[in-house]
């Protein structure tokens, strides 16, 4: 952590909000990005961004300074996207519906017309695939494929063992594998 | 030389697997672990990075603006049924079950009686639901482990944490039945039974713990707890929406 940040962030836990405001500013396009990637979805991923940095104040005086700040920030907004997803599981289940339309991404250019709609079934298949991960499957792999985070430290982040985490990520990639594998077949298979 | 499972395959994807050198070099040698690896390889390099909205500098500038005046207002006075008790009964229980259920959560430090009185009727309130609901999304992430493991991954440590979340739980509950908060003594109820018999199985069979997994899945009990944590979650949250950016 930098003594520009130390500095704000003892001035934060003495109570000065504007330190704290400061520290939010730096922070919040990094923490939007892996809200994003989890949630797949804008404004999830804003609301999410804004509960992690109301529950971030909350626990300030839990913060022991270990880390630097936005990777503790980073933490509180992994855990606060899985806790977005699961609502949204819940709502699912009983039947309300999300009013917030699920963004699709647009398909990557690729030379060539048939590329372009190889690339984008996948891109879509591999969308679909995440969307019916569960929260813990999805945010495991997120931070492992998309993140490169080591699985140690996603096991910290999520607060449970990295045994858990592994089976996590193993059941994501065999779901990818399922729906995937037949499309990318050309990409492995020897003539 | 025994040939990679599929799982050891994906963490040497990643370059996590702990038999790296070994693998690399049977590699060389096996047909067979050359098609399978080729295949995930394949399947894991098209997962590539989607374009995503992007978030300039001055987004933070927008979650501050957000955010700003929930941190500025003090907390929203509720109507609680927590310390609905006559006080000299309910603060003298209530400051006990907070002291028994932070130390046995494990904190750091213990709050004495002193800081516990010093606290604020709101403040109170927030840190027993939070401990609470960070009680039931530990709960949680243990049962989901139970569901999705084969038999032979449940392993001692996920029985010393069921042992230790019966003890947290029993705390809770006695809590909850004090408040009259009927919905969340039902639930950690039934979690509490379910934990008191895991805590007796033994890892050695495998028939126990597939019928104590079948009554999880028949209980809903997952679901259940996860009801249960969102909305004491939207109980400890604002009453206020934040406005979004």
């Amino acid at each position: 952590m930098s003594d520009n940040e130390a500095h704000l962030v003892a001035s934060a836990r003495a109570g000065d909000v504007e330190s704290f405001g400061r520290l939010i500013k730096m922070h919040s396009p990094r923490v939007f990005q892996v809200a994003y990637r989890i949630t797949r979805n804008e404004a999830s991923a804003d609301d999410v961004v804004q509960e992690a940095c109301l529950r971030a104040y909350r626990k300030l005086d839990r913060f022991d300074g270990r880390a630097a700040f936005g990777t503790w920030l980073y933490r509180i907004t992994v855990n606060c996207a899985m806790d977005a997803m699961r609502k949204h599981s819940r709502n699912r289940e009983t039947g309300e519906l999300d009013t917030v339309a699920e963004q699709r991404p647009t398909p990557s250019k690729e030379p060539g017309p048939q590329r372009l709609a190889m690339s984008g079934e996948i891109a879509g298949q591999i969308e679909s695939v995440l969307e019916r991960l569960s929260p813990m499957e999805r945010t495991a792999f997120v931070l492992k494929h998309y993140e490169g985070r080591p699985l140690s430290e996603i096991a910290e982040i999520m607060d449970t063992r990295v045994n858990a985490v592994k089976h996590a990520v193993f059941r994501a990639v065999q779901k990818l594998r399922a729906e995937l594998s037949p499309l990318v077949r050309g990409n492995y298979e020897t003539a | 030389m025994r040939l990679p499972s599929d799982e050891e395959l994906i963490l040497h994807y990643y370059r996590e697997s702990e038999r790296t050198d070994e693998i690399d070099a049977l590699l060389e040698t096996s047909d067979e672990l050359q098609r399978r690896f080729a295949e995930i390889r394949a399947v894991l390099d098209s997962v590539e990075p989607q374009p995503e909205p992007e978030r300039s500098e001055l987004y933070g500038h927008a979650v501050w603006r957000a955010i700003q005046p929930q941190i500025e207002r003090p907390l929203a006075s509720e109507s609680s049924r927590w310390l609905s008790l006559p006080k000299a009964v309910g603060w003298a229980v209530a400051a006990t079950l907070l002291l028994a259920v932070t130390f046995w959560a494990g904190r750091e430090s213990a709050p004495t009686i002193a800081d516990v009185t010093a606290l604020s009727a709101e403040a109170r309130e927030r840190i027993l639901l939070v401990a609470v609901s960070e009680h039931l999304e530990r709960s949680q992430f243990l049962l989901v482990e139970l569901a999705n493991a084969d038999s032979g991954d449940v392993v001692e440590d996920d029985l010393a944490a069921a042992r230790e979340l019966k003890r947290q739980n029993r705390l809770f509950r006695l809590a909850a039945q004090n408040k009259g908060e009927t919905e969340v003594e039902h639930v950690l109820d039934e979690l509490e039974r379910f934990l008191i018999e895991l805590g007796h199985v033994s890892t050695d069979e495998a028939s126990e713990l597939g019928s104590l997994v079948e009554r999880l899945e028949q209980k809903n009990l997952i679901f259940k707890v996860r009801v249960l944590g969102a909305r004491l979650d939207d109980r400890v949250r604002p009453t206020d929406g934040a406005p979004t950016t």
